[in-house]
């Protein structure tokens, strides 16, 4: 039974918890007793402070030794070497640099910033160019069924909307000019009518057709409503204004994109304003080099 | 006759013309105003004052030699802080005075231990606007033992009339042969005010040097601070005191010895730091390293002393800066990279080549 309880006893010894509370005990009570100890032993070596050095200006110093710290105030603002190779900036043009780095980093972030839209503009271009083909594979029949509803007005002027921005986009454009038979500007404003790859040309593209659907409203609303009104509807023109609305809505977001491009205050506005301080500061930083590429001396002698 | 004038130079400094030779006002600033502060102290104290004023010259002599091989300061820029420390020893009395006129006791125990805290923290003022002020990059570019040395020498400077008068009114006590501006009464060793503020900026310089992380570096960088507080109010406390708490700083500061040790210790560890920084910095960069105790062809000064020191120092700046920017992070990692490359292009190189057959470096850094 004892040696059960010893056992047991001595298991308990594996938690930690069991050994931290002995230390913290441990430590209450010896620790202040070790200290007693050795104070006890420190005041029977000698009750009383052996030393008498009080540190204190104050109290060592009269106002005369104290006014020599004028001098000692003189003296620190000069030196004894009288060419001193003083401890300078390492380099002289580091403001300059570190203007030119900012500059930089301002560039680089308005850049992607750009980027990042052109790459949108850019991404609007291939569905606007689906659209647009599709628009002149339907305009024909569409032209077809209008005509015997005798309203061709309001649709000549958007198949012909689509036969300039489409320009010189091969077949469908040629049936198209061919089907109405209208005479189209085969460089259109909108410079070909072809979204390219170059972001100037999209964002000019986009622009030009957001310009041309501002003047063809009221033609897509008359075509909308002779839709709605004729009995028995006009599918192919209903298709036709269909494709026409989706193309009117990608260009609408492409133009606001381009407009945020250039806009007064805008980011290609700030872009320039940046490469130009990018510039002065550059400048600032090859004459500040020129300035003091002659007198880089050593930064210390002894 | 001496023709004295007074004249301007296209630069900012002016100079004044003494029998023909054109000696800067800066020059003849430091001259008029150390005169005067020393010149003023012996007055007051005589023998004493010569006697303290070579204690105190030793002590710094003594920092400036154990530091050659790792400081990158110059001896006009610690003869500079020196005047400074002596500086702030005015600066306190006036502080001291103004303290006085709200507790006129001098045995008030608020004394002895708020003038110790003061006078601590302003030995070490001069070092700080040193260091702040030069932010920019000069400060990055200093090793431990250049802080370590100035706070020494802006001690030195601020005790130095403080235990002329001292000894004028009591007499010479003894000191440590190696060490002339402690003192040794009964068991008691007094280290002095320019050990402490040396111990306290060792520590702030091997903060500065290593960066650890937060909130160690507070930690090491006050620790000199606040024991030297804790080692001067022990002396200030015990005077004409007994009791428990005589004893307890006793026990505590070793009857004052235990300052000496970490002193001891600190200049060490200042040392062996920067010599590590410098050793880490050459391995990465052979074409550094002297050849046959020459460097690279310098900037016209070919290969003379001053030539090599020169080198030696610009180097040492390098090596810092390279050390903390090692141990760094973000913004100032960046800053640092950038100021250790225009540290760098200045400084002359052996061919590699050359330096690669004699030497296998190791590319410990980037």
């Amino acid at each position: 039974m004892e040696g059960y309880r010893m056992k047991k006893i001595w298991s308990l010894l594996h938690y930690r918890i069991v050994w931290t509370i002995g230390t913290a005990l441990l430590a209450i009570v010896a620790v202040p007793a070790i200290l007693v100890l050795v104070l006890k032993a420190l005041g029977l070596a000698h009750g009383a402070s052996l030393h008498s050095w009080l540190l204190d200006v104050g109290q060592n110093m009269g106002p005369m030794g104290a006014a020599g710290g004028a001098g000692a105030g003189v003296g620190g603002s000069g030196g004894p070497n009288p060419n001193p190779q003083k401890d300078k900036d390492p380099d002289p043009c580091a403001g300059q640099e570190r203007a030119v780095l900012a500059a930089k980093g301002t560039v680089d972030m308005l850049n992607g910033q750009l980027n990042l839209d052109a790459e949108k503009i850019n991404s609007l271009a291939a569905p606007a160019q689906k659209l647009l083909d599709r628009a002149a594979a339907l305009a024909p029949a569409a032209q077809s069924e209008v005509a015997q509803q005798f309203a061709l007005t309001a649709i000549t002027k958007l198949i012909q909307l689509v036969a300039e921005a489409a320009g010189p986009l091969g077949e469908g454009a040629a049936a198209v000019n061919t089907a109405v038979g209208i005479a189209t500007n085969p460089v259109g404003t909108a410079a070909g009518g072809v979204p390219g790859n170059s972001i100037v040309e999209n964002a000019g593209f986009l622009k030009e057709m957001y310009q041309y659907f501002q003047v063809s409203q009221g033609d897509l609303k008359a075509l909308e409503e002779l839709c709605k009104e004729t009995p028995g509807g006009l599918p192919d023109a209903q298709q036709f204004l269909n494709v026409m609305d989706q193309l009117n809505e990608l260009v609408a977001q492409g133009n606001a994109l381009v407009n945020q491009m250039d806009a007064e205050n805008g980011i290609q506005q700030q872009l320039n304003k940046a490469l130009e301080t990018l510039n002065q500061d550059e400048k600032d930083l090859l004459d500040c080099q020129a300035t003091n590429s002659g007198s880089d001396a050593s930064a210390a002698t002894a | 006759m001496t023709e004295i004038s007074i004249s301007r130079r296209l630069s900012s400094t002016g100079t004044i013309t003494i029998a023909g030779r054109q000696i800067p006002i800066r020059v003849c600033l430091f001259w008029a105003g150390v005169t005067f502060w020393i010149g003023n102290m012996i007055v007051q104290t005589g023998w004493a004052g010569i006697t303290e004023l070579r204690a105190s010259l030793y002590f710094v002599a003594e920092m400036v030699v154990i530091t050659s091989a790792t400081r990158t300061i110059t001896l006009d820029r610690v003869a500079s802080v020196y005047c400074l420390g002596g500086a702030m020893m005015g600066v306190m009395w006036l502080i001291s005075a103004v303290f006085t006129s709200f507790v006129p006791s001098p045995d008030a125990v608020s004394r002895q231990f708020v003038v110790p805290i003061l006078e601590e923290f302003v030995k070490l003022a001069p070092v700080v606007f040193i260091l702040w002020r030069q932010r920019a990059s000069r400060s990055w570019t200093m090793g431990a033992s250049d802080i370590m040395l100035m706070a020494a020498t802006s001690g030195a400077g601020f005790g130095l009339v403080e235990e002329a008068y001292y000894h004028h009114a009591l007499g010479p006590t003894r000191a440590l042969d190696w060490f002339p501006l402690t003192r040794i009464n009964g068991a008691t060793l007094t280290v002095g005010h320019g050990t402490w503020t040396a111990l306290a900026g060792a520590t702030l310089g091997l903060a500065l040097l290593w960066r650890p992380r937060k909130p160690l570096n507070y930690l090491l960088a006050g620790s000199g601070i606040l024991w030297s507080v804790i080692d001067h109010s022990h002396h200030n406390y015990g005077v004409d005191r007994t009791g428990f708490s005589v004893d307890f700083f006793n026990f505590v500061t070793g009857h004052g010895w235990i300052s000496l040790y970490l002193f001891v210790f600190g200049v060490i560890a200042v040392v062996g730091s920067d010599l590590y920084a410098v050793r880490g910095m050459l391995s990465s960069r052979p074409q550094l390293r002297l050849q046959g105790g020459k460097p690279p062809e310098i900037r016209g000064q070919g290969n003379s002393l001053k030539g090599l020191w020169a080198f030696l120092v610009d180097r040492r700046a390098l090596a810092y800066v390279l050390f903390r920017c090692q141990r760094s992070s973000g913004l100032t990692r960046e800053k640092l990279a950038r100021l250790a490359t225009v540290l760098e292009r200045r400084l002359p190189k052996h061919p590699l080549e050359t330096t690669l057959g004699s030497s296998s470096p190791q590319q410990s850094e980037g």
